[in-house]
């Protein structure tokens, strides 16, 4: 069995330069000046920041895009042990079930797709998400001069981190045959040429995971990538400082599948903002339920 | 009579040998699996006797599916029978179109849950939504009310969905029941000077009520079960809010990856639901010998 990532897919924060510019407000870069901004911007019926609350892989994301900006990168020490609860990680939680205030109701509820809805359709001023392309091209205004996307604010403007996803085709196969016939595949499949069509299944969203990748013709050749150049390349430097939970700092564990299927970072966030805990209790009770389901 | 029984259980064993097969051996093997340590499908696993129910037994979350499975079942059987009642009522009258009426009130039994599903999360939407704007419109609530946003506002919505979905199935029950009521009672009733309600109390009632008991049999063994919608709609939440013993089931078997102890709680829930029916059944025999 082996595996090979294929393409890459980093959080990022995406708004309309207008309406920032029209609230006299930058891109935030620190988490005061994103609470500041998500404060102003909610007028009007308008939610200043769209941000998941619920018990799904999404949360998971986004809570996690948090965490690594407020040094809570780690879930494990080096002995496989969990360090999930800890000041910094407390301090996240804090900080996102307040920034969670100025979402939409239902985003208890939400997956991607009611965020790029909330985002598309100027309900969301702002809004945390892999990529806005798609959905803002073909059912929002379309101008890519006015779609702005930043790094995720950190706690204090220092580096910025964001979750990163490096997609992996596997192969299993005791075949030879089959395990040479799938090598020659994939080695077609990452040449430059044929990479760039092949990240563009859709545009925006696929991130090349190789340095020829990202400088390959066909890539860029692409009318929508082409059209949002500006915003891609910024998805791509972003995606410089991505993090996986459970599989950071060299050290991966396998209690992280069952962590992450249970959504316990995002079940954590829902004690805050659903069951009324406060951080510091949910993410306590968010390590013995890491735990609990690892055992 | 000896030929006559074996006929008949001639005839019986082929509905008899398929149940076994396709209901009989899966419960059996729920009940092994239950009693092992297997994690995940197809994985090896050690007879543990009865741990996995000790735990499941002491384990908060299996008593709060079960008291939110309750809740479900309740609520979805008083909100579905007022409705199905009213539908099954004014359909029962004559009245122009009441053919086209009748056809058109099983639409929303006959679309697919998934549309159903897409249909309901749009219309609730803070974003883009109709609802919320009709009621800031109508001055009913000032600010978008998220109905999925709470443990007890997630209920009372999927209840709401479940209901609509299943009313008309319901009702078209009902309708069964009252179109077998002879008219001469009611035309009798009415020269003897009885009003609507007294019609109502004393003849449609009383006739419709051995139709009604076997709706509400069906009708909580169905509701019991329903998994698709809530999954589609909260996946159980928000903080376990909707997390009926069904998704349960789902969340341990197949994101827990702990199959032995999903199967215990389906052992459980099945023993519950057997115990519902054979208590429902005989009260529903009482009321026929009567």
């Amino acid at each position: 069995m082996w595996a090979v990532p294929l393409y890459n897919m980093a959080m990022n924060l995406w708004y309309r330069k207008s309406v920032l510019e029209e609230a006299g407000i930058e891109a935030p870069k620190t988490w005061e000046e994103w609470r500041a901004a998500a404060e102003k911007l909610s007028v009007d019926g308008v939610s200043g920041m769209g941000l998941p609350a619920n018990k799904q892989l999404y949360t998971d994301q986004t809570v996690y895009s948090v965490m690594v900006n407020g040094g809570a990168t780690e879930i494990y020490n080096e002995d496989g042990t969990l360090r999930f609860d800890n000041p910094e990680t407390v301090g996240a939680y804090e900080f996102y079930a307040d920034l969670n205030k100025f979402s939409p109701a239902d985003s208890t509820s939400w997956t991607w797709g009611e965020a790029e809805a909330c985002f598309s359709s100027k309900a969301c001023a702002m809004v945390m998400q892999f990529s806005v392309i798609a959905t803002y091209d073909t059912q929002a205004e379309g101008d890519a001069a006015d779609l702005g996307v930043a790094a995720i604010p950190s706690k204090d403007g220092g580096d910025h981190n964001t979750i990163s996803y490096a997609n992996a085709v596997m192969l299993l196969s005791k075949d030879e045959a089959k395990m040479e016939a799938s090598k020659k595949f994939v080695s077609f499949l990452l040449e430059p040429d044929n990479y760039g069509r092949f990240l563009n299944m859709e545009p925006g969203l696929f991130m090349p995971v190789t340095a020829d990748g990202a400088e390959a013709e066909t890539f860029w050749a692409d009318p929508m990538v082409e059209k949002y150049r500006e915003q891609i390349e910024t998805v791509i430097d972003n995606a410089q400082n991505g993090r996986l939970f459970g599989f950071t700092s060299g050290r991966t564990f396998p209690s992280i599948a069952a962590i992450s299927a249970q959504n316990i970072i995002a079940e954590t966030l829902q004690s805050i903002v659903v069951s009324g805990q406060s951080a510091a209790e949910a993410v306590t009770a968010g390590q013995a339920r890491m735990q609990e389901v690892a055992q | 009579m000896q030929q006559t029984r074996a006929l008949a259980f001639v005839l019986v064993a082929p509905a008899l040998l398929f149940l076994a097969a396709t209901l009989g051996w899966p419960l059996v093997q729920a009940v092994q699996l239950s009693l092992q340590d297997v994690r995940v499908i197809g994985a090896p696993g050690a007879f543990v006797g009865l741990d996995n129910y000790s735990r499941v037994l002491s384990n908060p979350s299996f008593w709060n599916a079960a008291w939110l499975s309750v809740v479900w079942v309740v609520a979805n059987a008083v909100l579905q029978t007022v409705l199905a009642l009213a539908v099954a009522l004014v359909l029962n009258e004559k009245f122009p179109g009441v053919r086209v009426a009748r056809t058109w009130v099983i639409l929303t039994w006959i679309v697919p849950t998934v549309v159903v599903v897409v249909i309901w999360r749009w219309l609730f939407s803070t974003s883009g939504g109709m609802i919320n704007p009709l009621l800031i419109q109508a001055g009913i609530v000032e600010r978008p009310v998220g109905f999925f946003a709470t443990p007890w506002t997630a209920m009372a919505t999927l209840v709401f969905i479940n209901s609509w979905r299943w009313f008309p199935f319901i009702a078209l029950m009902m309708l069964a029941g009252l179109t077998r009521i002879p008219d001469d009672l009611y035309e009798a009733a009415r020269i003897d000077g009885a009003n609507a309600w007294q019609r109502f109390k004393r003849i449609t009632w009383p006739l419709l009520a051995p139709t009604l008991g076997v709706l509400a049999v069906i009708g909580t063994l169905l509701s019991f079960n329903v998994f698709d919608i809530i999954w589609l709609l909260t996946s159980g939440g928000p903080a376990g809010g909707s997390r009926t013993l069904p998704v349960l089931i789902y969340e341990t078997a197949f994101k827990g990856y702990r199959l032995s102890e999903a199967a215990t709680v389906s052992v459980l829930a099945t023993l519950l639901l057997m115990a519902f029916a054979m208590v429902a059944t005989r009260a529903l025999d009482r009321g026929d010998d009567r």
